[in-house]
């Protein structure tokens, strides 16, 4: 048994990490309190920055070496950090950002929300294109999902973020984990780390003055993440096989949402849960897939209506309904039940 | 078999501690669990909840707002939560700080935990007192798995004092036996 918080960090380390910059903020500083007791006694660093701003930029420095890199926050602190995330798409470096989103806009409060989708899927920064995006709905994929973000950040050369909530970051359930791996000992052709045996002189750099460059940087990050898209997209369905209803969530919602489902069979009504593990890229293909089988589909979200936009855009232009709940109040899978069934009555 | 259980009390209490042994005897025994702690941010004194879904399936969602069962440790936090019961829950109550409340279409059960733990030692581990009292009521969790979930749950350094908790699990189990509920 261990917490989401303290899951994520083991995932992180077990994956090879070694340096761990952060600022604390509730609801994840399990997450800093995890590394700053191990990361010392494997030789790692552990570094409380004085700032996010701080953070991030620690991450991008560490990060051009080609070590594996982390930090972690929660929403108004990813904010702070957006500068440094485009920063890091830009120079093209891999690390891992882990968001446990809380309740906003502003300082808001500490409960769980998932108002933080635009800011993960549209936004960490500006530019051209944005990070990979897991979205994990329990202890066990949280750890798995952050050791996997390390080697496929790499992999692609693009920043990934763990988007999880104040709720999945603080519930303990049982987690299945793997042996500590080495950190790699290969450095990647792009990492800079002092001239060796006199090869050319490496850059990193997010500056391209001259426009085609620039262009041609922004294709080829494109093609990197079509390559992904490809790849990594992940998802999960669970439920009937002849749904009427298609429920929709991510994260604590598929949670809630996967409760609701088996009490609804109880009560005779067919339903099935799509859950996308990755929103970056998007599971467009299972949408598509079953949008045409269902009666109706139903989108659950903590938030006000975000995720729904990437589900609307995946199911040919069928209506998508919304069951919402926004500012850290967090539904039951009584309320998603009677808010199903006012939807079937309207 | 599906349950959630509401451990409801006050800082100092072992709320959080008794909230892991709880899910980590369920999850010796086979069971899936998902446990979640909440506190007021008062360094001494606030409330504190421990909530934890038990199932032979895989657990979907771990939020409860009305529980099967209830443990409630303090007067504050009876008052609190004496309504998160589902009709023909049980509510299991220390009575030795808390005044029983009418709860209706619940089974009500006095348990005088924090006046036995001081008669066996210690009155922390009146928490222990409680889910041996819980077992036995519920019929869902046995108590045979709480010396590996003890082990598991706490620190090697409060290794040596396991014995006196199973102690008090026991007798947790024993006032429930005498009181033929």
């Amino acid at each position: 048994m261990m917490t989401g918080n303290v899951a994520t960090a083991e995932g992180a380390i077990a994956a090879g990490c070694r340096y761990f910059f952060g600022y604390p903020i509730t609801p994840q500083n399990d997450i800093p309190r995890y590394m700053s007791e191990q990361l010392p006694q494997i030789g790692g660093v552990y570094l409380q920055a004085e700032s996010e701003l701080a953070s991030i930029n620690l991450v991008y420095g560490a990060a051009s070496t080609g070590a594996y890199v982390m930090t972690s926050s929660s929403s108004p602190g990813i904010s702070l950090m957006q500068e440094g995330l485009s920063y890091l798409l830009g120079a093209e470096l891999p690390a891992v950002v882990v968001n446990m989103v809380r309740g906003g806009p502003g300082l808001g409060n500490i409960a769980p929300a998932q108002s933080d989708y635009w800011l993960s899927t549209r936004g960490a920064g500006h530019g051209d294109f944005g990070c990979l995006t897991f979205t994990p709905d329990s202890v066990q994929e949280l750890y798995d999902c952050t050791y996997d973000a390390f080697e496929i950040g790499h992999k692609y050369r693009l920043p990934v973020m763990i988007l999880g909530d104040a709720m999945i970051a603080n519930m303990s359930e049982a987690t299945r984990l793997r042996e500590r791996r080495e950190p790699p000992t290969q450095m990647p052709e792009w990492a800079v780390g002092g001239r060796r045996n006199g090869r050319p002189r490496r850059v990193v750099n997010s500056l391209w003055t001259d426009v085609p460059v620039m262009e041609a940087v922004n294709l080829r990050i494109a093609e990197r993440f079509r390559q992904a898209a490809q790849e990594q997209t992940r998802w999960e369905e669970y439920g009937d096989d002849r749904p009427d209803i298609l429920f929709t969530a991510y994260g604590i919602s598929a949670r809630i949402c996967k409760t609701a489902i088996d009490r609804l069979a109880d009560e005779g009504l067919r339903a099935r849960l799509l859950r996308p593990i990755t929103v970056r890229p998007f599971p467009t293909d299972p949408f598509a897939r079953w949008a045409g089988q269902v009666e109706r589909i139903v989108c659950v979200e903590h938030s006000m209506g975000q995720f729904i936009e990437d589900v609307r855009l995946s199911v040919d232009c069928r209506p998508v309904e919304l069951i919402s709940r926004t500012g850290g109040v967090l539904m039951t899978p009584e309320e998603v039940i009677a808010r199903t069934r006012e939807l079937i009555a309207s | 078999m599906h349950q959630e259980i509401i451990l409801a009390g006050t800082g100092g209490q072992g709320i959080q501690s008794a909230g892991q042994v709880l899910a980590q005897v369920a999850l010796e025994q086979g069971l899936d669990v998902s446990e979640v702690s909440q506190y007021s941010p008062e360094v001494r004194g606030g409330w504190v909840l421990s909530t934890v879904v038990v199932s032979d399936r895989r657990v979907g969602s771990p939020i409860v707002q009305m529980a099967d069962c209830l443990l409630l440790m303090s007067q504050r936090a009876a008052d609190d939560n004496k309504g998160r019961v589902r009709p023909g829950g049980l509510v299991l109550v220390n009575s030795s700080l808390v005044e029983l409340p009418p709860i209706p279409e619940a089974r009500v059960v006095a348990v005088p935990a924090t006046e036995m733990a001081v008669e066996l030692g210690v009155q922390q581990i009146a928490n222990m007192v409680m889910l041996g009292a819980y077992c036995k009521c519920a019929g869902t969790l046995d108590i045979v798995y709480f010396d590996q979930a003890l082990q598991t749950v706490l620190p090697e350094r409060h290794h040596r004092h396991i014995p006196l908790n199973l102690q008090a699990v026991q007798a947790g189990v024993e006032v429930v036996i005498a009181s033929g509920e």
